[in-house]
């Protein structure tokens, strides 16, 4: 039999060999090149990765004259060219799990991104929630933003969760995972936020339409207005209606979304019934409301909100003939069948859309401003 | 020590066993070949299971003390047995290398890219190996322990998905026209409910005697619950048309999952990694105990200790041969489709059938 310390001795070292089985090829953290954002654009011959790394000496290399983040490019005739050529530039091996965000220029989105959606599955490093933007400007640009002092990977990242949870950007699915799902349905078809610079800022300028990862046009800030309201979910936003001659301005939250698909010889149809609720922010002109005022905003608003949502769909349905609105999925839940065995993407532009809108107007809550003229 | 597992014990040995390993890539397969009546095809294919550890256990239950290996020498006489032992051993041995070649293939592909997986296999086998040497009684309790924190963990972790998730993803729960490709989908389920023959070394505890084959009925069929949500939960954080593309679904539906209240516990797949893994530990002990108690009994002459070291090289060899050949392939599916049907179904049913009619039943009653 063994004796008792030899039999620990062994286990001791045997379980401490089973841990360090992960170590085997270990690299300190400061031996990596940590990305944190990555810009991919199509050349005329090929591809270029524009890369954010951090320095996690926290800045002061003599190489990246001082900066806590700096910037490499490869260029290829293919992804993994271009891969191989960033890898030689970068000091480290290349660490992407820290990625904040990846963006596309203009030039790649209508060349299309499927492919380089696939590579990002196939990456074990890469976060299935990382989220992808277009950005209307040169990588280089973004880069000047951040002036290697502030990551701007991570102020985009920021930036884009604030937006919305403030209400500002109401369309939120342009993460990976959710890219991989769309490309992998019968629908195809998702939006990605346009990432732009304006005043030395980042914002969002409207969303790129995709069709089977190619973008296929440009839902401008006004355009998109329909199609986020439609896709809101728990934010709330400012929306204004005529009074009057006047104009009130309501907080307005979505209450409820039904979308009921029908199919009847042959023909796709859907009733969309959204009901908000509204409650009066400010007016222009100081009004009392009435019973006749309040019916008259309340009109003006499901006038109004309806409007922008039919414009929303008919983009979908005629303009750009794709379902970034998803149509498709209350209609696969109810006709499954159906829904299989037909070309949903030569289907969905001839459905026919009923909107229906209801506002539960509120003009008794709190107003935030009443313009006052009696000091 | 006397020999004993507790029915507490026994469910929980069941649940490692038969899911450690499974619950990883059994969204993107449910996915493949059952779509949306996934739950379905899953709860249903654990009725036979259930009926498999209802039997097994019940002819536990006749001969107190004794496992199929002993019993069965008074059913089908000592031949018989012996090729009951060689079949089960030969079983079980497979079994084993496929759940040890599985978890490494898994963390080499998630977590560990670039360690060598013979390195990884030759490393672990010493522990389940020294965990199986101990016996029943101390593995039974290891399980217990092991098996608690995975079902809370894994649990909490599907709620965390289903919260997360789209509901409109696992949308519609059934469609009937499609009844028929839920039900030749129980073909692909099938080797998840495969473990269920460990029962037939698991001596059980006189107090709870009574209650055990009940017991053992409802924990395969709580399994089968266990399954749909695993998979439902995977395929509302994935997709249903991504996650066919996943090998490993369920770490990457846990790699989604965002906690902003605890921002600095980001990974939940390290959770796993850690949990998921210490049941994948006692799982592949169980196993390996099995191939031991076996091996043990087939040859009475030899030392534990040398049937314990030659049941871990044959571990060993098997999952490199296993690595050699690739993702196990065309065997895997067949072997799940013969042998498993027959260890897990038609040996148990062949000799309750006996006991009853050898009236072995009110002999020890």
């Amino acid at each position: 039999m063994v004796k008792k310390p030899v039999k620990l001795i062994l286990i001791s070292f045997l379980l401490s060999a089973l841990l360090l089985g992960g170590c085997w090829d270990v690299q300190d953290i400061e031996e990596r090149s940590i990305a944190t954002l990555v810009a991919l654009d199509k050349t005329e011959d090929g591809y270029r990765f524009f890369v954010e790394f951090a320095e996690p000496s926290g800045g002061g290399s003599e190489s990246a004259g001082g900066s806590k983040y700096v910037y490499h490019q490869g260029k290829g005739k293919n992804f993994a060219e271009a891969r191989a050529a960033l890898d030689n530039k970068a000091k480290n091996p290349i660490y992407l799990g820290a990625v904040n965000a990846v963006v596309v220029t203009k030039r790649m989105a209508y060349y299309g991104i499927k492919e380089y959606m696939y590579r990002l599955r196939e990456i074990n490093d890469y976060r299935k929630v990382v989220d992808i933007f277009v950005i209307d400007c040169e990588p280089e640009e973004l880069a000047l933003l951040g002036k290697g002092e502030t990551s701007v990977g991570k102020t985009i990242e920021d930036t884009m969760k604030t937006l919305v949870k403030s209400g500002g950007r109401m369309y939120d699915r342009s993460n990976l995972g959710f890219i991989l799902e769309s490309l992998a349905s019968p629908c195809k078809s998702f939006l990605l936020p346009c990432v732009s610079i304006k005043e030395n800022s980042i914002a969002v300028a409207g969303f790129y339409v995709f069709n089977d990862g190619v973008c296929v046009g440009v839902l401008g800030a006004e355009e998109s207005w329909g199609m986020q309201l439609f896709n809101q979910k728990k934010s709330e936003r400012y929306y204004t209606a005529p009074i009057g001659g006047d104009e009130a301005t309501v907080r307005l939250a979505l209450k409820k979304k039904k979308v009921e698909p029908s199919f009847e010889n042959g023909r796709i149809g859907f009733l969309i019934s959204v009901e908000f609720y509204a409650v009066l922010a400010y007016v222009t002109e100081e009004i009392e409301f009435d019973a006749q005022l309040t019916e008259e905003l309340k009109r003006n608003l499901e006038h109004r909100i309806a409007e922008d949502i039919a414009r929303a769909v008919y983009d979908s349905q005629k303009v750009y003939r794709t379902d970034y609105m998803s149509f498709c999925i209350p209609f696969r839940i109810k006709y499954p069948v159906e829904f299989r065995e037909m070309d949903w993407h030569g289907a969905f532009p001839d459905a026919d859309i009923t909107i229906e809108v209801a506002v539960n107007l509120d003009v008794e809550g709190e107003p935030d401003f009443i313009p006052q003229y009696e000091f | 020590m006397k020999n004993s597992v507790s029915n507490r014990q026994m469910s929980l040995i069941l649940l490692l066993v038969l899911t450690a390993v499974t619950i990883i890539g059994l969204p993107g397969i449910m996915a493949r070949s059952a779509g949306y009546g996934s739950w379905f095809t899953l709860i249903l294919t654990s009725v036979p299971f259930a009926i498999s550890a209802l039997m097994i256990v019940s002819l536990n239950k006749k001969f107190q003390g004794e496992v199929l290996f002993d019993y069965s020498k008074k059913l089908v006489g000592k031949v018989g047995s012996y090729i009951l032992g060689v079949f089960f051993l030969l079983y079980f041995l497979y079994l084993s290398s496929y759940l040890c070649a599985s978890m490494t293939n898994i963390l080499v592909a998630n977590f560990f890219v670039h360690t060598p997986q013979w390195f990884i296999v030759l490393l672990s086998i010493p522990f389940y190996g020294y965990s199986a040497y101990k016996g029943i009684t101390p593995v039974a309790r290891v399980c217990e322990v092991f098996g608690s924190v995975f079902l809370v963990v894994t649990l909490i972790s599907y709620i965390m998905m289903f919260m997360q998730g789209e509901v409109n993803h696992i949308l519609p729960l059934y469609v009937p026209e499609d009844t028929v490709t839920y039900l030749s989908a129980i073909k692909r389920a099938v080797p998840s409910f495969l473990g269920v023959e460990v029962l037939t070394l698991i001596p059980l505890d006189g107090k709870s005697r009574k209650r055990a084959p009940w017991v053992a009925f409802f924990a395969v069929l709580g399994i089968g619950l266990y399954y749909a949500l695993n998979v439902e939960s995977s395929i509302m954080m994935n997709g249903m048309s991504e996650i066919r593309n996943e090998d490993n679904a369920l770490i990457t539906a846990i790699r989604q999952v965002q906690i902003p209240a605890l921002s600095f516990f980001e990974r939940l797949d390290l959770l796993y990694l850690t949990v998921g893994f210490s049941g994948l530990f006692a799982a592949k002990t169980i196993v390996m105990l099995a191939v031991m108690e076996y091996g043990c009994k087939l040859l009475p002459n030899v030392k534990r200790l040398y049937i314990a070291l030659g049941v871990m090289l044959a571990v060993f060899l098997g999952d490199l041969y296993a690595f050699g050949k690739g993702y196990f392939g065309e065997f895997f599916e067949t072997f799940c489709l013969t042998a498993g049907p027959v260890a897990s179904f038609g040996i148990p049913a062949l000799l309750l059938i006996l006991a009853k009619v050898k009236g072995y039943g009110k002999k020890t009653s």
